[in-house]
């Protein structure tokens, strides 16, 4: 596989989030504004690239029988790490996110692909698709939450589109309106990608 | 019994890795921290207080409530004022409070420190047309629509910041 394909693999094809259906916990939670789908994906990604890097590095030390006892640690270690920077330096974005953060441990994308290709692939191809992976995350993340956000509270990253008459549709930012826009973009996105293959 | 031994070495090695790149990146950033929280505890207060600080606080121990984290005195330019942190719990875990009272122990101010209410509803507990309500202790606050929980956590917070400072001020008289 081409090194551009690995890369665009996880922003269209292969994403984690539309296609995948992985990350659905982090996606439902955290996806009420943009701007915390934004600070969400960026910070997997990180922690996808560094846990990519320093596993496929590892590969042929670490052991079958003991990988994903490593990979948690590794992947843990990354979480803490992207956790106090951005408590240090982007206060806004660690309040908001709160327990997420340290929850991206438990974020299926990220064993995934420690497991399916870091652990199988040279370094620079795993760093790739962390990246893209984590991309095609926040892309999923940010068309999301713009949706939520929009309709709920009437604003996008926190610009007041409609003025003050706008009355927010309040179920679109509470947990059941998640899984119902979650699905209608599923939904969407789905049609689209498929209608474009029949076509060609 | 040796496999036991490799493993272990292996699994010890990552962990030690992980363990000193932890250590490095949180020296860096735990100054870093600490400092940010004390901006924002120092910015809450004057927020609250009504006239501006002149002097030295005089921390105080908390009596009886349980939501009640510090108080604080400061001599301000109309007499004394409290600084008082409440910690209720809201719908998305604890709502971190800053409220200021002035010597009559009648609330001049009260600011959101920390929270995690959910966006497009207890978040607004953030905006000052919401807070605005609760200066001169009084009891009659418009709820955020949908977010009953924050709301009354709010409420709890302030109302309970009142009688800690109501118990300091009866003291004091006597």
């Amino acid at each position: 596989m081409n090194k551009f394909k690995i890369f665009t693999a996880g922003l269209i094809e292969q994403n984690p989030v539309l296609f995948q259906l992985l990350g659905m916990c982090a996606t439902l939670a955290v996806t009420t504004t943009v701007v915390n789908g934004i600070g969400m994906g960026l910070s997997t990604t990180a922690v996808l690239v560094m846990s990519n890097l320093l596993i496929s590095l590892l590969r042929k030390i670490v052991p079958q029988k003991i990988r994903i006892a490593s990979y948690i640690v590794i992947i843990a270690g990354f979480v803490t790490i992207v956790d106090m920077v951005l408590k240090a330096y982007v206060p806004s974005v660690s309040n908001s996110l709160g327990i997420f953060i340290p929850l991206i441990v438990v974020n299926c994308i990220i064993l995934a692909r420690a497991e399916m290709f870091a652990s199988k692939n040279g370094v620079f191809p795993s760093v790739l698709d962390g990246l893209g992976m984590g991309l095609g995350f926040t892309i999923a993340l940010v068309i999301i939450s713009a949706v939520r956000e929009i309709l709920g509270n009437g604003t996008f990253l926190g610009i007041s589109l409609f003025g003050a008459n706008y009355e927010p549709v309040i179920m679109a930012v509470m947990p059941p309106g998640a899984f119902i826009i979650l699905g209608v973009v599923i939904a969407v996105v789905n049609v689209i990608a498929k209608g474009g293959k029949r076509n060609a | 019994m040796k496999l036991f031994v490799k493993y272990g070495g292996i699994l010890c090695a990552i962990t030690l890795i992980m363990g000193l790149l932890l250590g490095l990146v949180n020296s860096v950033t735990e100054p870093v921290i600490e400092q940010l929280a004390q901006q924002t505890r120092l910015q809450s207060i004057k927020e609250v207080l009504s006239g501006d600080i002149t002097g030295d606080e005089i921390i105080y121990e908390v009596q009886s409530s349980r939501y009640i984290e510090s108080i604080a005195e400061y001599p301000t330019t109309e007499g004394r004022g409290f600084a008082v942190t409440a910690v209720p719990k809201g719908y998305g875990g604890t709502i971190s409070l800053m409220i200021g009272l002035n010597q009559e122990g009648v609330v001049t101010g009260v600011s959101v420190m920390d929270m995690s209410e959910t966006a497009g509803l207890g978040a607004k507990a953030k905006e000052q047309k919401f807070l605005e309500q609760f200066k001169n202790n009084n009891t009659e606050i418009t709820a955020i629509t949908g977010a009953t929980v924050t709301t009354n956590a709010v409420k709890l917070g302030v109302s309970e910041a009142i009688k800690e400072v109501g118990i300091i001020l009866k003291g004091v008289v006597k």
